[in-house]
């Protein structure tokens, strides 16, 4: 039986939600970054370094959907190329409380340009709980700028239902006849 | 992508780094650098990479500054140190390919000063040539290794194995011959693990998640009724049931929507006696002083209208401050502005078209409504999908997806009233998408099922 593997990326600036989402969703307690880094600077001592989030979701004993967080503090555009390979979508999260959001939509779908042509992103806008402003329709006219088309929405990566959503819009996008 | 350097790997040595930043490293020098850099002990080093942000850093640096090699600053900040050169953060493989170069005309420079002279490595210009790009490089290795996802045996962990987080699904179907590196050079000793950590030895904690349904199937089949009413389908574009909307509160929703959104002031829209809604387009929000879930709001919608019943204005300074007052201690009664425009025109099509709309006409899904924060009902997702991927009219669409056409057309009255559509018939050709693959059906409809399950498998 051989297995099948597919890939689902989140990406988006520091505090927009990326392990909070993979966290929502997945199988297992998700691999942070984070945690790890900072165990590790405590004691310095060797141990196993995650360079991204990982979560999972095992649909049988032979299917398994992989969540990768890429890593929101710098910039990995040579880890991209590689995460990306054989991955299915992207799930961009913007932080609406962010000084400019749109400059972050610029700079990720840019890095993922290639990705996003072959594939299919959404976007997930958090923290508008917090701050309203820019509301959704600035955000979908600022993607029509740039060309892009992509399902935009309000999420709380806290949110089971809403990173569900996200995940649905995009299967859906990548095929509409997928029966549920 | 990435350009070549003309020489051998530089041999390099990490000093003080963070782990965060080790990991990016490691990941790239068994990627895409394979080639340029090589990590090896201090000793045999050509050049130290240190991390400037890192506390022992400027230690590490100072105790090995006699030794007149060059030293590779990661920082935040600009550092300019003798014999150094700096790449800024955030690191990118452009800066660090670079750097290689940049390292060998500091050791160059040096040369005609200091001797004993650097021994700088070359690798024959056809072999360079004969090379694929790095990034192919990059995975042809990770499927070269004899077990890529799989942590090797504990025995195999020397001390100078540098341990990273490096994912690559395995892609059995291909294998390109043309991308397999060298064999004729020795291969070099690439210090970093390559695994899945669904593999690996780090304890992956199930969670166990309780699946969560608020309201009973039949609530919620009720709910649906309301909103996409219960018509049976029709075969005729002549016998799809209408409403008018001029008929009806939508109408004044609709209004005040538009002043709202083009003067970017709140409205607010009477609905009964003492009842009202403001509509605040700055925040994109709507305050309701009657529950859009409830009877009362539903029979608003459902009945036909007096003249005069509804009235609208912008409210003064004053009487705004007073009504955000009360909005503000009533959050329970706060909705999405869009949200509000979207439940009224469902309740009031109830599964109908509004008069006036061409049925015939193709149409295309210009923006997916923000469908986290919307009232639901069944297929709602797969239509917006199916509407945003091609131009269709709300017939083709219910066909195409075999769905019951209410589902579509209530879509069709509710994206409309938030004006997600494209009417435009010039511009709907250059928004038609390519016909998606299928390949993935299968996968893609179990993984549906096990995330609307919300629990564990
Ligand atoms: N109020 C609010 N908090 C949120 C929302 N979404 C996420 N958060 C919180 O935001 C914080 C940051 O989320 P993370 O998941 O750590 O963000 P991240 O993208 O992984 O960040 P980095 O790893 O630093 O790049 C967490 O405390 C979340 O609980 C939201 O919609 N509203
Ligand atoms: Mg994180």
């Amino acid at each position: 039986m051989s297995m099948i593997n597919r890939k689902i990326i989140f990406t988006g600036p520091v505090g927009a939600g990326k392990t909070t989402a993979i966290a929502a969703i997945s199988d297992i307690k998700p691999i942070a970054t984070d945690e790890y880094a900072s165990d590790m600077t405590k004691s310095r001592k060797p141990q196993t370094t995650v360079a991204m989030d990982y979560g999972l979701i095992r649909l049988s004993d032979n299917e398994r959907v992989h969540l990768y967080g890429t890593p929101g503090q710098e910039r990995f555009d040579f880890m991209w190329d590689i995460l990306t390979k054989g991955g299915i979508g992207l799930i961009l999260l913007l932080d609406n409380t962010r000084k400019d959001p749109f400059q972050d939509i610029r700079f990720y779908t840019n890095a993922f340009r290639d990705f996003i042509e072959k594939q299919q992103m959404v976007v997930g806008v958090t923290r508008m709980d917090l701050q309203r402003r820019p509301g959704l329709p600035e955000y979908r006219q600022y993607l029509e700028s740039l060309s892009l088309q992509a399902p935009v929405f309000e999420v709380d990566a806290r949110s089971h239902k809403d990173i569900t959503m996200l995940l649905q819009a995009l299967l859906f996008s990548l095929d509409p006849g997928v029966i549920n | 992508m990435l350009k070549h350097s003309k020489s051998g790997p530089l041999k390099v040595a990490l000093l003080a780094i963070s782990p965060h930043n080790r990991a990016i490293l490691e990941f790239f020098f068994s990627g895409a650098g394979r080639n340029l850099f090589r990590v090896v002990a201090e000793a045999e080093a050509d050049a130290f990479i240190l991390d400037f942000d890192h506390p022992d850093a400027k230690d590490d640096w100072q105790k090995r500054e006699a030794l007149h090699k060059p030293g590779v600053v990661l920082s935040v900040h600009q550092a300019e140190l003798p014999n150094c050169i700096w790449i800024p953060k955030p690191l990118t493989s452009r800066a660090l390919t670079d750097a290689v170069d940049r390292v060998y005309e500091l050791m160059a420079s040096r040369e005609v000063t200091h001797a004993p002279a650097v021994q700088r490595p070359v690798i024959s210009p056809t072999v360079v040539e004969l090379e694929p790009p790095l990034v192919k490089h990059a995975e042809a290795h990770f499927r070269d290794l004899a077990q890529p996802f799989g942590v090797p045996a504990r025995t195999e962990r020397s001390a100078k194995t540098l341990r990273s987080l490096v994912i690559s699904l395995p892609d059995e179907d291909e294998v390109d011959e043309a991308v397999v590196p060298h064999k004729a050079s020795p291969e070099p000793v690439v210090p970093t693990e390559v695994f899945d950590p669904a593999e690996a030895d780090i304890p992956l904690e199930e969670i166990d998640r309780p699946v969560a349904s608020v309201v009973s199937q039949e609530e919620a089949e009720r709910r649906w009724k309301a909103l996409c009413g219960e018509q049976d389908d029709v075969q005729t574009v002549a016998e799809v049931a209408l409403f008018t909307p001029e008929n009806y509160l939508l109408a004044s929703v609709l209004e005040a929507g538009r002043m709202a959104r083009d003067t970017q002031q709140t409205v607010y829209l009477t609905l009964a006696p003492q009842e009202f809604v403001l509509l605040m387009p700055k925040q994109g929000l709507a305050y309701s002083t009657i529950d859009t879930l409830s009877e009362e709001f539903r029979a608003l919608c459902n009945n036909p209208v007096q003249t005069g019943q509804f009235a609208l204005h912008i409210p003064s300074a004053t009487e705004l401050e007073q009504l955000e007052k009360q909005a503000e201690g009533d959050a329970d009664a706060l909705l999405d502005l869009e949200a509000f425009v979207w439940v009224s025109s469902l309740l009031t099509a109830r599964g109908r078209l509004g008069r006036g709309v061409d049925i015939a006409q193709k149409v295309s899904l210009k923006y997916w409504p923000n469908l986290t924060r919307l009232e639901s009902f069944p297929h709602a997702m797969r239509i917006a999908a199916l509407w945003n991927q091609r131009p269709a009219s709300a017939l083709d669409i219910a066909k195409a997806l075999d769905i019951p056409q209410r589902y579509v057309f209530a879509f069709h009255t509710a994206a409309n009233a938030l004006n997600l559509f494209e009417m435009d018939q010039n511009k709907l050709k250059s928004r038609e998408k390519e016909m998606p693959k299928q390949e993935n059906r299968g996968f893609f409809s179990r993984l549906l099922k096990r995330l609307l399950g919300g629990g564990t498998k």
